[in-house]
């Protein structure tokens, strides 16, 4: 655990260097993330220009919502999306190989390889939105709360985690498939709006199978004080089941790799 | 047949055939499709919990909207960007620098093959799903604009595609473009009609977005569909059309050859 | 001496999907397609001693690199057993990987965008090479490599050459006891694949590090590998050292003779075959065990200007034992 942990830091001072040979990418991902932060600003305008709220959710707190939603996204990209995404073809073309021969977790030099600090300059345009949030709710946020709230973000990387390695483990049954990163992107879209809005089935499979609904929302509704003892357990629950779940998952998927050439 | 048609109908050919190879692929695109529409039915309901109608549109039509959207979708949505990522970065790119054919016009024709299977699953999966919402919409279908609202959707898929592979020529300067074609999709998903229909924002903010290409790309092509409008209306969509994939033709091909200057065709 | 490698009939088998051909075929390919299987390893004995340097010889597509990747942790065998350093590689034991490497010619794990050090770096942090010993083979490695001044520079800006010694460098900073390579000069220029050559027999010799090398190249079995093993369509057919490999399916040798003066051919033919002729030089084919007799006789009956012994082409003694098929083992 130790000797990992020290790998990971490793990985992220070599990614971090990487980032610095390629100053225009610093740039460029600046500005897409303005515009995408901006785009999904205005979506949620026009939406509460013609409505009150959303599933009884006020548009402070759905801001706040995407608020979480996005900084979950900026780490989650910069710390194992990409490595994710290229998983499928690297696996293909046999060059996982080299990984599978190293004395550190599998998973973590399969899915923390490549990193991207180049996108590390959106968590500010992150911060600028939870402002905006937080002046929308017309409130100060207590500290405590949004600190507690941030930590429930950070843990739920675990599920996320854990999900997209389950995803990706799928490429081991399967031949050649581009389609599970679409699927993939599309999940995370379930969890940048308020949970209220799935109803019946879908507030189950959201909640307890595969929990993409409570990524952001449990830690805004911590913030804003609104969140159950229960849930929290459950939170926690879910996490460690789903990471234990797609741990062994992956571990069946490596007796079924072929590599290549 | 003309060598140059025949050429790039070989490599559409062989694209089709690969798209039937990879069938898991193609039945996990399903489950994408189905999770679209999921998010925005369930996004509409809460929406229209509070109110009958935004403009024109009921619930009902918000969701006939999309299943609309979603068979233009099919048409639009190759993985051009996606190749173009990924042989700069791998320096597979080089391989067809050497051959007697344009790059891109090669990955065009090659992912049209792809998309022909999945488009026509997509057009009878969608078509279905029409049927039995709203089965009186196959009444009031602009059959006679037929071959027009045809073009018009080829038209998206020139203008989707253009625009996402100039985002992805980006990566002649990045470490990988990946993420910021999934940015760019984000983006594009808002502005295009997508996941909202353009009515519904603001008029001033409407006339803004009609100078820019997204509207062009589902919106539009959907109304001729949805709300078959005159003549006149149509061709002047056309019309706008063929201007944006002009001007969109233009900057990927002055980014290519900028790019090409710093290609360093370094990869395994 | 208890064997460092040990493989008991291993067996490897891959599934694929037949595709009919035609675009018809494609279509019902999307509904109903028939699995086969081939047998990529087909039931493999052999033991290396520790120390060993052996080569893995056959054509592509015979095994060995799915051997090799079994061996090494990153093949899940079929059936059989394995035993490396006494692990079981496919468990992928810490303890385990750091106490062998692979390298593959084909494949790179220096990082493109950054210098070789960098990535020396990482593999320090994950082999956990404490700082005396990782300074102390950087350096040794570095200068026996002669690629001192290219640590710096970016991985991918280096020739292949360079790369290839940079990845040795990564693969061997955690003193190894066990290497595996495969291909490592593929594609590399003759002055490089000598260069090679020679450090990764002085590696064997000095460190004792065993070592098992696939490659296409006859030279890199016949300067380095103290025992052959040749695998043709996942079967051992040989396994025995390089001379035997002769002895065993040479019966003759080549004599090449220059004399001061052009003979008659029938005079040459008494002392073996004739194989060519040009001008005043002769070549003729003569049993093996007689070689140094016919040789004696020829210098004492011409004027000879030069001769030399040839032994047959090595690869047209393995090209003979794939259409053969010849089992045999010379431990």
């Amino acid at each position: 655990m130790i000797h990992d942990l020290k790998v990971f830091f490793t990985l992220i001072a070599f990614n971090i260097k990487v980032t610095l040979a390629y100053r225009a990418s610093l740039v460029i991902s600046l500005i897409l993330n303005i515009l995408w932060v901006v785009s999904f600003i205005i979506f949620i305008e026009v939406i509460f220009q013609n409505v009150v709220t959303l599933g009884g959710v006020s548009k402070g707190e759905t801001l706040l919502i995407m608020a979480f939603y996005y900084l979950f996204t900026n780490i989650s990209d910069i710390f194992y999306r990409d490595s994710f995404e290229q998983f499928g073809e690297k696996m293909r073309t046999g060059y996982i190989d080299m990984w599978l021969t190293k004395p550190a977790s599998s998973r973590m030099l399969m899915f923390m390889s490549n990193m991207r600090f180049d996108y590390i300059t959106a968590i500010a345009v992150t911060v600028a939105l939870f402002a905006y949030a937080f002046r929308t709710l017309n409130s100060t946020p207590d500290i405590h709360l949004l600190l507690f709230g941030i930590g429930i973000s950070l843990i739920a990387h675990v599920i996320f985690f854990s999900v997209l390695s389950m995803l990706a483990t799928l490429n081991f049954w399967l031949e050649k498939t581009d389609t599970l990163n679409m699927v993939a992107w599309q999940l995370t879209q379930v969890g940048r709006y308020p949970r209220a809005i799935y109803t019946s089935w879908a507030r189950i499979v959201f909640t307890y199978v595969l929990p993409l609904a409570i990524l952001a929302n449990l830690p805004a509704e911590v913030a804003l004080k609104i969140a159950t003892t229960e849930s929290i357990i459950v939170f926690f629950a879910i996490t460690i089941t789903l990471y234990i779940v797609s741990f062994l998952f992956w571990k069946k998927g490596l007796t079924r790799y072929s590599s290549a050439g | 047949m003309p060598a140059l048609i025949k050429k790039y109908y070989s490599i559409a050919r062989t694209g089709f055939q690969q798209g039937l190879e990879h069938r898991v692929d193609f039945f996990i695109g399903i489950i994408g499709w189905s999770m679209r529409i999921m998010i925005s039915a369930f996004l509409f309901m809460a929406v229209f919990q509070s109110r009958a109608s935004i403009g024109n549109y009921n619930f009902s039509d918000t969701m006939l909207y999309f299943l609309v959207v979603q068979i233009i979708m099919t048409f639009s949505f190759v993985r051009v960007e996606f190749n173009v990522c990924n042989d700069i970065q791998t320096g597979d790119f080089s391989n067809y620098l050497v051959k007697p054919i344009s790059y891109l016009s090669y990955q065009i024709a090659s992912e049209l093959g792809k998309n022909i299977v999945r488009s026509l699953f997509g057009v009878g999966i969608f078509g279905v799903a029409i049927l039995l919402y709203r089965p009186e919409f196959y009444l009031h279908l602009p059959y006679l604009q037929a071959p027009l609202i045809l073009l018009s959707i080829i038209f998206s898929f020139f203008i989707s595609t253009f625009l996402t592979t100039s985002i992805a020529l980006l990566s002649f300067w990045l470490i990988s473009a990946h993420r910021v074609i999934y940015m760019f999709f984000a983006i594009q998903s808002i502005f295009s009609g997508m996941m909202i229909p353009i009515q519904f924002f603001p008029e001033q903010f409407q006339h803004i977005l009609s100078y820019t290409p997204f509207p062009y790309i589902f919106y539009y092509p959907a109304q001729m569909i949805i709300h078959p409008g005159t003549a006149g209306g149509i061709f002047h969509i056309l019309g706008a059309q063929m201007i944006i994939i002009l001007i969109e033709f233009i900057i990927i091909n002055a980014m290519f050859a900028v790019g090409m200057k710093k290609y360093e065709a370094t990869g395994r | 001496m208890t064997p460092i490698i040990e493989v008991k009939h291993l067996v490897k088998k891959y599934s694929f999907y037949k595709k009919e051909p035609g675009l018809m075929g494609s279509i019902k390919g999307l509904f109903r397609r028939e699995k086969l299987y081939v047998e990529a390893v087909k039931g493999i004995n052999f033991s290396i001693k520790p120390g060993e340097f052996i080569g893995f010889v056959g054509p592509n597509g015979a095994g060995k690199t799915t051997t090799l990747k079994m061996l090494s942790g990153i093949l899940y065998p079929t059936s059989g057993e394995i035993q490396v350093l006494g692990y079981k590689p496919f468990e992928r034991k810490p303890e385990f990987q750091k106490q062998f490497s692979l390298v593959m010619g084909q494949k790179n794990q220096l990082w493109w965008d950054l210098p070789a050090m960098e990535s020396f770096l990482l593999n320090k942090a994950i082999y956990e090479i404490p700082d005396e010993l990782f300074k102390k083979n950087l350096d040794e490695l570095s200068e026996l490599l002669d690629i001192k001044d290219f640590l710096d520079v970016q991985v991918r800006k280096l020739s292949l050459g360079q790369r290839m010694k940079c990845e040795l460098i990564a693969a061997l900073l955690h003193s190894p006891k066990v290497l595996f390579l495969d291909e490592p000069t593929i594609g590399l220029d003759v002055v490089s694949q000598n260069a090679i050559r020679e450090f990764l027999k002085k590696y064997n010799k000095e460190k004792g590090a065993t070592i098992i090398l696939t490659s296409h190249y006859m030279q890199d079995i016949r300067r380095l590998c103290d025992r052959v093993v040749i695998i043709d369509h996942g079967a051992l057919l040989y396994d025995g050292t390089y001379d035997a490999l002769h002895t065993q399916y040479s019966d003759s040798k080549t004599l090449e003779f220059t004399l001061a003066e052009k003979i008659d051919s029938k005079e040459i033919e008494r002392f073996g075959k004739l194989i060519s002729q040009k001008e005043n030089t002769y070549t003729i084919d003569v049993p093996r065990e007689k070689t140094a007799e016919v040789t004696g006789k020829i210098l004492e009956t011409f004027n000879v200007d030069d001769i030399i012994i040839h032994e047959r082409d090595i690869e047209e003694i393995i090209g003979e034992i794939f259409t053969t098929k010849h089992v045999s083992n010379h431990q």
